[in-house]
Protein backbone atom coordinates (compact mmCIF):
# COMPACT_ATOMS: atom_id res chain seq x y z
CA UNK A 1 0.00 0.00 0.00
CA UNK A 2 2.72 2.45 1.00
CA UNK A 3 4.83 1.59 -2.05
CA UNK A 4 1.83 2.02 -4.27
CA UNK A 5 1.02 5.33 -2.62
CA UNK A 6 4.63 6.49 -2.93
CA UNK A 7 4.57 5.82 -6.67
CA UNK A 8 1.13 7.31 -7.12
CA UNK A 9 2.16 10.44 -5.23
CA UNK A 10 5.23 10.90 -7.41
CA UNK A 11 3.22 10.24 -10.57
CA UNK A 12 0.70 12.88 -9.55
CA UNK A 13 3.42 15.44 -8.78
CA UNK A 14 4.86 14.82 -12.22
CA UNK A 15 1.49 14.96 -13.93
CA UNK A 16 0.64 18.22 -12.19
CA UNK A 17 4.00 19.64 -13.18
CA UNK A 18 3.25 18.67 -16.76
CA UNK A 19 0.01 20.61 -16.65
CA UNK A 20 -2.55 17.93 -15.77
CA UNK A 21 -5.40 18.79 -13.44
CA UNK A 22 -5.65 17.30 -9.98
CA UNK A 23 -8.86 15.49 -10.90
CA UNK A 24 -7.24 13.95 -13.99
CA UNK A 25 -4.44 12.70 -11.86
CA UNK A 26 -6.64 11.33 -9.12
CA UNK A 27 -8.79 9.56 -11.68
CA UNK A 28 -5.93 7.15 -12.29
CA UNK A 29 -5.93 6.10 -8.65
CA UNK A 30 -9.55 5.79 -7.52
CA UNK A 31 -8.66 3.67 -4.50
CA UNK A 32 -6.13 6.21 -3.27
CA UNK A 33 -8.07 9.29 -4.27
CA UNK A 34 -8.67 10.90 -0.86
CA UNK A 35 -5.26 10.02 0.46
CA UNK A 36 -3.53 11.41 -2.59
CA UNK A 37 -5.58 14.58 -2.59
CA UNK A 38 -4.57 15.57 0.92
CA UNK A 39 -0.92 14.72 0.28
CA UNK A 40 -0.83 16.81 -2.85
CA UNK A 41 -2.45 19.71 -1.03
CA UNK A 42 0.31 19.58 1.57
CA UNK A 43 2.93 19.35 -1.18
CA UNK A 44 1.39 22.40 -2.85
CA UNK A 45 1.60 24.33 0.40
CA UNK A 46 5.23 23.30 0.82
CA UNK A 47 5.98 24.40 -2.74
CA UNK A 48 4.29 27.75 -2.26
CA UNK A 49 6.50 28.39 0.73
CA UNK A 50 9.59 28.27 -1.46
CA UNK A 51 8.16 30.57 -4.10
CA UNK A 52 8.65 33.72 -2.04
CA UNK A 53 12.46 33.55 -1.83
CA UNK A 54 13.96 36.55 -3.62
CA UNK A 55 17.68 36.46 -4.26
CA UNK A 56 19.29 39.46 -2.53
CA UNK A 57 21.39 41.08 -5.26
CA UNK A 58 23.73 43.09 -2.99
CA UNK A 59 24.53 40.04 -0.89
CA UNK A 60 25.07 37.94 -3.99
CA UNK A 61 27.39 40.54 -5.53
CA UNK A 62 29.32 40.92 -2.29
CA UNK A 63 29.78 37.17 -1.96
CA UNK A 64 30.82 36.98 -5.62
CA UNK A 65 33.43 39.70 -5.24
CA UNK A 66 34.90 38.04 -2.14
CA UNK A 67 34.91 34.66 -3.84
CA UNK A 68 36.68 35.96 -6.93
CA UNK A 69 39.21 37.94 -4.93
CA UNK A 70 39.99 34.86 -2.83
CA UNK A 71 40.12 32.74 -5.96
CA UNK A 72 42.77 35.00 -7.46
CA UNK A 73 45.16 33.68 -4.81
CA UNK A 74 44.74 30.16 -6.19
CA UNK A 75 46.51 31.03 -9.42
CA UNK A 76 49.97 29.57 -9.66
CA UNK A 77 52.81 31.82 -10.72
CA UNK A 78 53.56 31.04 -14.32
CA UNK A 79 57.05 30.85 -15.77
CA UNK A 80 58.48 34.10 -17.07
CA UNK A 81 57.26 34.96 -20.51
CA UNK A 82 59.81 37.61 -21.16
CA UNK A 83 62.27 39.71 -19.30
CA UNK A 84 61.36 43.31 -18.76
CA UNK A 85 63.04 45.67 -16.39
CA UNK A 86 62.78 49.36 -16.31
CA UNK A 87 64.93 51.46 -14.03
CA UNK A 88 63.02 53.31 -11.34
CA UNK A 89 64.02 56.85 -10.38
CA UNK A 90 65.82 57.36 -7.07
CA UNK A 91 62.95 59.40 -5.67
CA UNK A 92 60.59 56.52 -6.36
CA UNK A 93 62.95 54.15 -4.58
CA UNK A 94 62.90 56.26 -1.46
CA UNK A 95 59.14 56.64 -1.66
CA UNK A 96 58.63 52.93 -2.18
CA UNK A 97 60.80 51.97 0.75
CA UNK A 98 59.03 54.49 2.93
CA UNK A 99 55.63 53.23 1.79
CA UNK A 100 56.69 49.65 2.39
CA UNK A 101 57.85 50.43 5.91
CA UNK A 102 54.77 52.46 6.78
CA UNK A 103 52.33 50.03 5.20
CA UNK A 104 54.15 47.02 6.58
CA UNK A 105 53.94 48.21 10.14
CA UNK A 106 50.21 48.60 9.82
CA UNK A 107 49.60 45.24 8.22
CA UNK A 108 48.59 46.98 5.03
CA UNK A 109 50.99 44.99 2.91
CA UNK A 110 49.34 41.68 3.68
CA UNK A 111 45.91 43.19 3.24
CA UNK A 112 46.87 44.72 -0.09
CA UNK A 113 47.94 41.40 -1.58
CA UNK A 114 44.38 40.60 -2.64
CA UNK A 115 43.53 44.11 -3.77
CA UNK A 116 42.51 44.84 -7.32
CA UNK A 117 42.73 47.93 -9.50
CA UNK A 118 40.45 50.56 -8.03
CA UNK A 119 40.80 49.25 -4.47
CA UNK A 120 42.17 51.57 -1.82
CA UNK A 121 45.15 49.31 -1.12
CA UNK A 122 46.04 48.65 -4.72
CA UNK A 123 48.68 51.38 -4.80
CA UNK A 124 50.32 49.75 -1.77
CA UNK A 125 50.43 46.46 -3.62
CA UNK A 126 52.08 48.05 -6.65
CA UNK A 127 54.56 49.94 -4.50
CA UNK A 128 55.54 46.77 -2.71
CA UNK A 129 56.13 45.10 -6.04
CA UNK A 130 58.32 47.95 -7.22
CA UNK A 131 60.28 47.74 -4.01
CA UNK A 132 60.73 44.01 -4.40
CA UNK A 133 62.12 44.61 -7.86
CA UNK A 134 64.46 47.29 -6.57
CA UNK A 135 65.95 44.98 -3.99
CA UNK A 136 66.29 42.02 -6.34
CA UNK A 137 69.79 42.45 -7.68
CA UNK A 138 70.20 39.26 -9.67
CA UNK A 139 69.12 40.01 -13.21
CA UNK A 140 67.50 36.63 -13.87
CA UNK A 141 65.58 36.69 -10.60
CA UNK A 142 64.46 40.20 -11.32
CA UNK A 143 63.26 39.24 -14.78
CA UNK A 144 61.35 36.34 -13.32
CA UNK A 145 59.80 38.58 -10.70
CA UNK A 146 58.79 41.08 -13.34
CA UNK A 147 57.20 38.31 -15.36
CA UNK A 148 55.24 37.20 -12.30
CA UNK A 149 54.00 40.72 -11.78
CA UNK A 150 53.04 40.94 -15.45
CA UNK A 151 51.03 37.77 -15.07
CA UNK A 152 49.43 39.17 -11.94
CA UNK A 153 48.35 42.28 -13.88
CA UNK A 154 46.61 40.11 -16.47
CA UNK A 155 44.83 38.13 -13.77
CA UNK A 156 43.73 41.34 -12.09
CA UNK A 157 42.30 42.66 -15.33
CA UNK A 158 40.51 39.38 -15.99
CA UNK A 159 39.04 39.54 -12.49
CA UNK A 160 37.86 43.15 -12.70
CA UNK A 161 36.33 42.53 -16.11
CA UNK A 162 34.50 39.48 -14.80
CA UNK A 163 33.32 41.62 -11.90
CA UNK A 164 32.23 44.26 -14.43
CA UNK A 165 34.11 47.00 -12.59
CA UNK A 166 34.99 50.28 -14.23
CA UNK A 167 38.51 51.21 -13.21
CA UNK A 168 41.93 52.09 -14.56
CA UNK A 169 43.96 49.02 -15.51
CA UNK A 170 47.38 48.26 -16.93
CA UNK A 171 48.57 44.96 -18.24
CA UNK A 172 50.77 43.45 -20.88
CA UNK A 173 50.49 40.42 -23.12
CA UNK A 174 50.52 39.17 -26.64
CA UNK A 175 48.17 40.39 -29.32
CA UNK A 176 45.98 37.41 -30.13
CA UNK A 177 43.60 38.98 -32.59
CA UNK A 178 43.00 42.36 -34.21
CA UNK A 179 39.57 42.85 -35.64
CA UNK A 180 39.05 46.45 -36.47
CA UNK A 181 38.87 48.30 -33.20
CA UNK A 182 38.35 45.14 -31.19
CA UNK A 183 41.55 43.34 -30.25
CA UNK A 184 42.33 40.50 -27.92
CA UNK A 185 45.42 40.82 -25.71
CA UNK A 186 46.17 38.09 -23.15
CA UNK A 187 42.57 36.85 -23.50
CA UNK A 188 41.25 40.31 -22.63
CA UNK A 189 39.09 42.09 -25.17
CA UNK A 190 40.59 45.50 -25.81
CA UNK A 191 38.66 48.25 -27.57
CA UNK A 192 40.39 51.03 -29.47
CA UNK A 193 38.89 54.48 -29.84
CA UNK A 194 40.04 57.58 -31.72
CA UNK A 195 41.67 58.67 -28.45
CA UNK A 196 43.73 55.50 -28.15
CA UNK A 197 47.46 56.22 -28.53
CA UNK A 198 49.33 53.42 -30.28
CA UNK A 199 53.11 53.31 -29.89
CA UNK A 200 55.04 51.13 -32.30
CA UNK A 201 53.48 48.84 -34.85
CA UNK A 202 51.40 46.18 -33.16
CA UNK A 203 50.84 42.95 -35.03
CA UNK A 204 49.56 39.51 -34.19
CA UNK A 205 51.92 37.86 -31.73
CA UNK A 206 53.56 41.11 -30.66
CA UNK A 207 53.94 41.85 -26.97
CA UNK A 208 52.22 45.04 -25.94
CA UNK A 209 51.48 47.03 -22.83
CA UNK A 210 47.90 48.19 -22.51
CA UNK A 211 46.63 51.02 -20.34
CA UNK A 212 42.96 51.76 -20.22
CA UNK A 213 39.70 51.50 -18.36
CA UNK A 214 37.78 48.31 -17.74
CA UNK A 215 34.19 48.54 -18.93
CA UNK A 216 30.98 47.07 -17.51
CA UNK A 217 30.69 44.83 -20.58
CA UNK A 218 33.92 43.04 -19.65
CA UNK A 219 36.16 44.81 -22.16
CA UNK A 220 39.00 47.28 -21.65
CA UNK A 221 38.85 50.62 -23.46
CA UNK A 222 42.48 51.35 -24.24
CA UNK A 223 44.06 54.75 -23.83
CA UNK A 224 47.54 53.48 -24.70
CA UNK A 225 48.87 50.43 -26.49
CA UNK A 226 52.64 50.26 -26.62
CA UNK A 227 54.63 47.57 -28.39
CA UNK A 228 57.38 46.13 -26.20
CA UNK A 229 58.36 43.24 -28.43
CA UNK A 230 57.54 42.87 -32.10
CA UNK A 231 57.26 39.13 -31.60
CA UNK A 232 57.54 36.39 -34.17
CA UNK A 233 56.55 37.05 -37.73
CA UNK A 234 52.98 36.38 -38.64
CA UNK A 235 52.05 33.41 -40.75
CA UNK A 236 52.94 34.43 -44.29
CA UNK A 237 49.58 33.48 -45.74
CA UNK A 238 47.87 36.14 -43.71
CA UNK A 239 48.19 39.87 -44.01
CA UNK A 240 49.65 41.67 -41.02
CA UNK A 241 47.37 44.17 -39.41
CA UNK A 242 48.80 47.46 -38.33
CA UNK A 243 48.14 49.94 -35.63
CA UNK A 244 45.81 51.83 -37.89
CA UNK A 245 43.41 49.03 -37.19
CA UNK A 246 41.90 49.18 -40.61
CA UNK A 247 42.57 45.60 -41.61
CA UNK A 248 40.00 43.10 -40.57
CA UNK A 249 42.03 40.02 -39.71
CA UNK A 250 39.76 37.65 -37.92
CA UNK A 251 36.07 37.56 -38.60
CA UNK A 252 33.95 36.93 -35.54
CA UNK A 253 30.30 36.80 -34.71
CA UNK A 254 30.57 40.03 -32.78
CA UNK A 255 29.97 43.28 -34.61
CA UNK A 256 32.77 45.80 -34.32
CA UNK A 257 32.34 48.78 -32.05
CA UNK A 258 31.28 52.03 -33.62
CA UNK A 259 33.74 54.38 -31.97
CA UNK A 260 35.97 54.54 -35.03
CA UNK A 261 35.36 54.13 -38.73
CA UNK A 262 34.72 50.62 -39.87
CA UNK A 263 37.32 48.65 -41.69
CA UNK A 264 38.10 49.72 -45.16
CA UNK A 265 38.79 46.24 -46.43
CA UNK A 266 36.49 43.34 -47.03
CA UNK A 267 36.58 40.73 -44.33
CA UNK A 268 39.08 38.06 -45.13
CA UNK A 269 37.98 34.44 -45.28
CA UNK A 270 37.74 32.69 -41.97
CA UNK A 271 41.11 31.25 -41.09
CA UNK A 272 41.19 27.65 -40.04
CA UNK A 273 43.20 28.57 -37.03
CA UNK A 274 42.20 31.99 -35.91
CA UNK A 275 43.73 32.03 -32.43
CA UNK A 276 47.18 33.39 -32.11
CA UNK A 277 48.38 30.60 -33.99
CA UNK A 278 50.13 33.48 -35.51
CA UNK A 279 52.46 33.43 -32.57
CA UNK A 280 54.71 30.42 -32.20
CA UNK A 281 55.35 31.38 -28.58
CA UNK A 282 51.71 31.36 -27.79
CA UNK A 283 51.14 28.09 -29.58
CA UNK A 284 53.85 26.45 -27.57
CA UNK A 285 52.09 27.40 -24.38
CA UNK A 286 48.83 25.85 -25.49
CA UNK A 287 47.87 22.21 -25.69
CA UNK A 288 47.01 20.22 -28.79
CA UNK A 289 43.93 21.22 -30.65
CA UNK A 290 40.93 19.26 -29.47
CA UNK A 291 37.88 18.50 -31.56
CA UNK A 292 34.55 17.36 -30.23
CA UNK A 293 30.84 17.63 -30.84
CA UNK A 294 28.15 18.35 -28.31
CA UNK A 295 24.89 20.07 -27.62
CA UNK A 296 24.98 23.74 -26.80
CA UNK A 297 23.79 23.95 -23.21
CA UNK A 298 24.08 27.68 -22.70
CA UNK A 299 25.43 30.73 -24.46
CA UNK A 300 26.86 33.76 -22.71
CA UNK A 301 29.20 36.50 -23.83
CA UNK A 302 32.47 34.75 -23.13
CA UNK A 303 31.69 31.18 -22.16
CA UNK A 304 29.46 28.65 -23.85
CA UNK A 305 28.59 25.31 -22.35
CA UNK A 306 28.92 22.65 -25.02
CA UNK A 307 28.62 18.95 -24.43
CA UNK A 308 28.95 19.49 -20.69
CA UNK A 309 32.15 21.49 -21.05
CA UNK A 310 32.73 25.20 -20.63
CA UNK A 311 34.21 26.65 -23.78
CA UNK A 312 35.72 30.12 -23.76
CA UNK A 313 34.81 32.33 -26.69
CA UNK A 314 37.31 34.98 -27.71
CA UNK A 315 37.14 37.56 -30.45
CA UNK A 316 39.30 35.17 -32.46
CA UNK A 317 36.77 32.36 -32.26
CA UNK A 318 35.35 31.62 -35.67
CA UNK A 319 31.65 30.80 -35.45
CA UNK A 320 29.96 29.39 -38.53
CA UNK A 321 26.26 30.12 -38.61
CA UNK A 322 24.30 31.07 -35.53
CA UNK A 323 24.34 28.15 -33.12
CA UNK A 324 21.47 28.14 -30.64
CA UNK A 325 21.01 26.46 -27.29
CA UNK A 326 20.06 22.85 -27.89
CA UNK A 327 21.82 22.57 -31.24
CA UNK A 328 24.60 20.09 -31.90
CA UNK A 329 27.86 21.77 -32.82
CA UNK A 330 31.39 20.73 -33.73
CA UNK A 331 34.12 22.48 -31.78
CA UNK A 332 37.82 22.88 -32.41
CA UNK A 333 39.57 24.24 -29.34
CA UNK A 334 42.83 24.41 -27.44
CA UNK A 335 43.59 24.67 -23.77
CA UNK A 336 45.22 27.82 -22.54
CA UNK A 337 47.67 28.08 -19.66
CA UNK A 338 44.92 28.09 -17.05
CA UNK A 339 43.41 24.92 -18.51
CA UNK A 340 40.46 26.72 -20.02
CA UNK A 341 39.17 25.34 -23.29
CA UNK A 342 39.39 28.17 -25.81
CA UNK A 343 37.36 27.72 -28.97
CA UNK A 344 38.99 28.28 -32.30
CA UNK A 345 36.12 27.19 -34.46
CA UNK A 346 32.48 26.32 -33.81
CA UNK A 347 30.10 25.14 -36.44
CA UNK A 348 26.62 23.73 -36.41
CA UNK A 349 26.61 20.01 -36.96
CA UNK A 350 23.70 18.41 -38.72
CA UNK A 351 21.67 16.24 -36.36
CA UNK A 352 22.67 12.62 -36.68
CA UNK A 353 19.63 11.30 -34.95
CA UNK A 354 21.06 10.59 -31.53
CA UNK A 355 21.83 13.65 -29.54
CA UNK A 356 23.35 13.43 -26.10
CA UNK A 357 20.65 12.94 -23.53
CA UNK A 358 20.16 14.44 -20.17
CA UNK A 359 19.12 11.99 -17.48
CA UNK A 360 15.93 13.95 -16.98
CA UNK A 361 13.98 16.33 -19.12
CA UNK A 362 15.19 19.88 -18.59
CA UNK A 363 13.42 23.18 -19.06
CA UNK A 364 13.81 24.38 -22.64
CA UNK A 365 15.66 27.54 -21.64
CA UNK A 366 18.53 25.64 -20.05
CA UNK A 367 18.92 22.19 -21.55
CA UNK A 368 21.73 20.14 -20.06
CA UNK A 369 23.79 18.85 -22.93
CA UNK A 370 25.57 15.90 -21.50
CA UNK A 371 24.79 12.78 -19.57
CA UNK A 372 28.32 12.67 -18.22
CA UNK A 373 28.37 13.16 -14.49
CA UNK A 374 31.36 15.32 -13.97
CA UNK A 375 32.11 16.83 -10.63
CA UNK A 376 30.87 20.15 -11.83
CA UNK A 377 27.83 19.08 -13.76
CA UNK A 378 25.10 21.65 -14.03
CA UNK A 379 21.97 20.97 -12.10
CA UNK A 380 19.50 23.41 -13.41
CA UNK A 381 16.40 23.05 -11.30
CA UNK A 382 13.09 22.88 -12.99
CA UNK A 383 10.20 24.97 -11.84
CA UNK A 384 8.45 21.89 -10.64
CA UNK A 385 9.44 18.29 -10.08
CA UNK A 386 10.02 16.33 -13.25
CA UNK A 387 8.95 12.82 -14.09
CA UNK A 388 11.42 10.02 -13.67
CA UNK A 389 11.73 6.30 -13.46
CA UNK A 390 15.46 6.14 -13.73
CA UNK A 391 17.51 4.86 -10.83
CA UNK A 392 19.94 7.54 -9.82
CA UNK A 393 23.55 7.64 -8.72
CA UNK A 394 24.38 6.76 -5.17
CA UNK A 395 27.56 8.73 -4.63
CA UNK A 396 27.87 10.14 -1.18
CA UNK A 397 28.96 13.71 -0.77
CA UNK A 398 31.76 14.21 1.72
CA UNK A 399 31.98 17.90 2.33
CA UNK B 1 36.22 20.68 -15.98
CA UNK B 2 34.72 23.69 -14.21
CA UNK B 3 36.07 22.59 -10.86
CA UNK B 4 39.45 21.89 -12.39
CA UNK B 5 39.58 25.41 -13.80
CA UNK B 6 38.45 26.83 -10.48
CA UNK B 7 41.26 25.01 -8.70
CA UNK B 8 43.69 26.84 -10.96
CA UNK B 9 42.10 30.12 -9.93
CA UNK B 10 40.45 30.75 -13.29
CA UNK B 11 38.29 33.82 -12.70
CA UNK B 12 35.70 32.85 -15.28
CA UNK B 13 35.24 29.37 -13.80
CA UNK B 14 34.98 30.77 -10.28
CA UNK B 15 32.45 33.35 -11.44
CA UNK B 16 30.41 30.70 -13.20
CA UNK B 17 30.35 28.49 -10.11
CA UNK B 18 29.19 31.39 -7.99
CA UNK B 19 26.59 32.57 -10.48
CA UNK B 20 25.25 29.08 -10.96
CA UNK B 21 25.01 27.99 -7.36
CA UNK B 22 24.56 31.08 -5.17
CA UNK B 23 20.84 31.52 -5.99
CA UNK B 24 20.15 27.82 -5.45
CA UNK B 25 22.03 27.72 -2.18
CA UNK B 26 20.29 30.88 -1.01
CA UNK B 27 16.84 29.47 -1.86
CA UNK B 28 17.72 26.23 -0.09
CA UNK B 29 18.90 28.03 3.05
CA UNK B 30 15.95 30.42 3.02
CA UNK B 31 13.52 27.52 2.71
CA UNK B 32 15.15 25.74 5.61
CA UNK B 33 15.61 28.78 7.85
CA UNK B 34 12.90 31.26 6.84
CA UNK B 35 15.33 34.08 7.54
CA UNK B 36 16.82 36.15 4.72
CA UNK B 37 19.86 37.34 6.68
CA UNK B 38 20.71 33.86 7.89
CA UNK B 39 20.22 32.47 4.39
CA UNK B 40 22.66 35.07 3.04
CA UNK B 41 25.18 34.07 5.67
CA UNK B 42 24.84 30.40 4.79
CA UNK B 43 25.10 30.90 1.03
CA UNK B 44 28.14 33.18 1.41
CA UNK B 45 29.86 30.88 3.87
CA UNK B 46 29.53 27.93 1.51
CA UNK B 47 31.73 29.75 -0.99
CA UNK B 48 34.23 30.76 1.66
CA UNK B 49 34.57 27.08 2.55
CA UNK B 50 34.87 26.10 -1.08
CA UNK B 51 37.82 28.47 -1.41
CA UNK B 52 39.38 27.01 1.75
CA UNK B 53 39.01 23.54 0.28
CA UNK B 54 40.50 24.54 -3.04
CA UNK B 55 43.39 26.33 -1.31
CA UNK B 56 44.10 23.26 0.80
CA UNK B 57 44.10 21.19 -2.40
CA UNK B 58 41.37 19.00 -0.97
CA UNK B 59 38.86 19.29 -3.80
CA UNK B 60 35.35 17.94 -3.29
CA UNK B 61 35.31 14.18 -3.68
CA UNK B 62 31.63 14.10 -4.57
CA UNK B 63 29.93 16.16 -7.24
CA UNK B 64 30.35 19.89 -6.82
CA UNK B 65 26.62 20.38 -6.27
CA UNK B 66 26.54 17.56 -3.72
CA UNK B 67 29.46 19.09 -1.87
CA UNK B 68 28.02 22.61 -1.88
CA UNK B 69 24.61 21.54 -0.62
CA UNK B 70 26.21 19.20 1.89
CA UNK B 71 28.08 22.14 3.38
CA UNK B 72 24.90 24.22 3.30
CA UNK B 73 23.03 21.48 5.18
CA UNK B 74 25.74 21.45 7.86
CA UNK B 75 25.59 25.23 8.18
CA UNK B 76 21.81 25.13 8.51
CA UNK B 77 22.13 22.49 11.24
CA UNK B 78 24.73 24.67 12.99
CA UNK B 79 22.36 27.59 12.79
CA UNK B 80 19.56 25.58 14.39
CA UNK B 81 21.90 24.43 17.14
CA UNK B 82 23.02 27.99 17.88
CA UNK B 83 19.63 29.67 17.65
CA UNK B 84 16.98 26.97 17.80
CA UNK B 85 14.05 29.34 18.18
CA UNK B 86 15.32 32.36 16.36
CA UNK B 87 14.30 31.27 12.91
CA UNK B 88 10.80 30.50 14.06
CA UNK B 89 10.33 34.08 15.08
CA UNK B 90 11.39 35.66 11.82
CA UNK B 91 9.06 35.19 8.94
CA UNK B 92 9.58 37.09 5.76
CA UNK B 93 7.47 35.22 3.33
CA UNK B 94 5.04 37.90 2.34
CA UNK B 95 5.73 41.06 0.47
CA UNK B 96 2.69 41.11 -1.78
CA UNK B 97 0.07 43.79 -1.54
CA UNK B 98 -2.47 41.76 0.37
CA UNK B 99 -4.66 43.33 2.99
CA UNK B 100 -3.50 43.42 6.58
CA UNK B 101 -6.05 40.77 7.60
CA UNK B 102 -5.08 38.47 4.75
CA UNK B 103 -1.44 38.95 5.48
CA UNK B 104 -1.93 38.22 9.14
CA UNK B 105 -3.79 35.03 8.30
CA UNK B 106 -1.17 33.96 5.81
CA UNK B 107 1.58 34.72 8.27
CA UNK B 108 -0.14 32.54 10.81
CA UNK B 109 -0.52 29.70 8.33
CA UNK B 110 3.10 29.89 7.34
CA UNK B 111 4.19 30.13 10.93
CA UNK B 112 2.31 26.90 11.54
CA UNK B 113 3.82 25.34 8.45
CA UNK B 114 7.32 26.39 9.46
CA UNK B 115 6.79 25.02 12.96
CA UNK B 116 5.54 21.77 11.44
CA UNK B 117 8.58 21.60 9.16
CA UNK B 118 10.85 21.86 12.15
CA UNK B 119 9.24 18.71 13.56
CA UNK B 120 10.50 16.69 10.59
CA UNK B 121 13.85 14.95 10.51
CA UNK B 122 16.76 16.85 8.96
CA UNK B 123 16.65 14.57 5.92
CA UNK B 124 12.93 15.12 5.46
CA UNK B 125 13.39 18.90 5.69
CA UNK B 126 16.26 18.68 3.23
CA UNK B 127 14.32 16.70 0.62
CA UNK B 128 11.41 19.15 0.79
CA UNK B 129 13.78 22.12 0.47
CA UNK B 130 15.53 20.61 -2.54
CA UNK B 131 12.42 19.33 -4.29
CA UNK B 132 9.88 22.03 -3.43
CA UNK B 133 12.09 24.97 -2.45
CA UNK B 134 14.73 24.73 -5.18
CA UNK B 135 12.76 22.67 -7.70
CA UNK B 136 15.45 20.05 -8.23
CA UNK B 137 14.42 16.88 -10.04
CA UNK B 138 14.44 13.54 -8.28
CA UNK B 139 17.75 12.66 -9.95
CA UNK B 140 19.39 15.92 -8.99
CA UNK B 141 18.10 15.62 -5.45
CA UNK B 142 19.39 12.04 -5.31
CA UNK B 143 22.83 13.13 -6.42
CA UNK B 144 22.98 16.03 -3.99
CA UNK B 145 21.84 13.84 -1.10
CA UNK B 146 23.94 10.86 -2.10
CA UNK B 147 20.93 8.59 -2.31
CA UNK B 148 19.20 6.54 -4.98
CA UNK B 149 16.24 7.98 -6.83
CA UNK B 150 13.93 5.43 -5.25
CA UNK B 151 15.19 6.35 -1.80
CA UNK B 152 14.52 10.03 -2.50
CA UNK B 153 11.08 9.19 -3.84
CA UNK B 154 10.26 7.33 -0.64
CA UNK B 155 11.78 10.07 1.51
CA UNK B 156 9.76 12.72 -0.32
CA UNK B 157 6.58 10.76 0.34
CA UNK B 158 7.37 10.19 4.01
CA UNK B 159 8.29 13.85 4.49
CA UNK B 160 5.03 15.05 2.95
CA UNK B 161 3.00 12.55 4.95
CA UNK B 162 4.78 13.56 8.15
CA UNK B 163 4.17 17.22 7.39
CA UNK B 164 0.50 16.53 6.81
CA UNK B 165 0.31 14.61 10.06
CA UNK B 166 2.03 17.38 11.97
CA UNK B 167 -0.24 19.97 10.45
CA UNK B 168 -3.16 17.97 11.73
CA UNK B 169 -4.42 16.95 8.35
CA UNK B 170 -6.35 13.74 8.00
CA UNK B 171 -4.42 10.80 6.66
CA UNK B 172 -3.53 7.25 7.34
CA UNK B 173 0.17 7.04 6.71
Amino acid sequence: MTDELTEAFDDCLNALAAGASLDDCLAHYPALRDELRSLIQVAGTAQAMGASATIPQPAEMSSRAKFLAGGAQLRPASPPRRARWRPVPRAAVALAVLALVVAGTGGGVAASAQSLPGDALYSVKRTVEQTQLLFTLDEDSRAQLQAEFDERRVQEVQTVTVQKRTTRVEFSGQVESMEGERWSVAHVTVLLSPETRVEGTPSLGASVEVSGTSQPDGTVLASLIAVTDEGAPVTPTRSTPTASATTRVVPTSTPPPTVTPLSTETASPAPANPLPGASPTSTAEEGEEEEFTGLVGSISANVWRIGGQDVTITPATEISGSPQVGQMVKVKAVRDRSGALVARHIEIKEATGQPEKSPTPQPPKTPEPSVTHEADETHEPSETPKPTRTPGPTRTPTP
Amino acid sequence: MLLQQARAGDARALAEIHDRYYPKLYRYAFYRLGDAAAAQDVAGEVFVRLLDTLRAERPPQSTLSGWLFGVAAHLVADHFRRAPRESLEILEWFTSGTSAAQEAEERLQHQQLRAAMRQLTAEQQEVLALRFGDGFTLEQTAEIMGKSVNAVKALQFRATAALRRTLGETGND
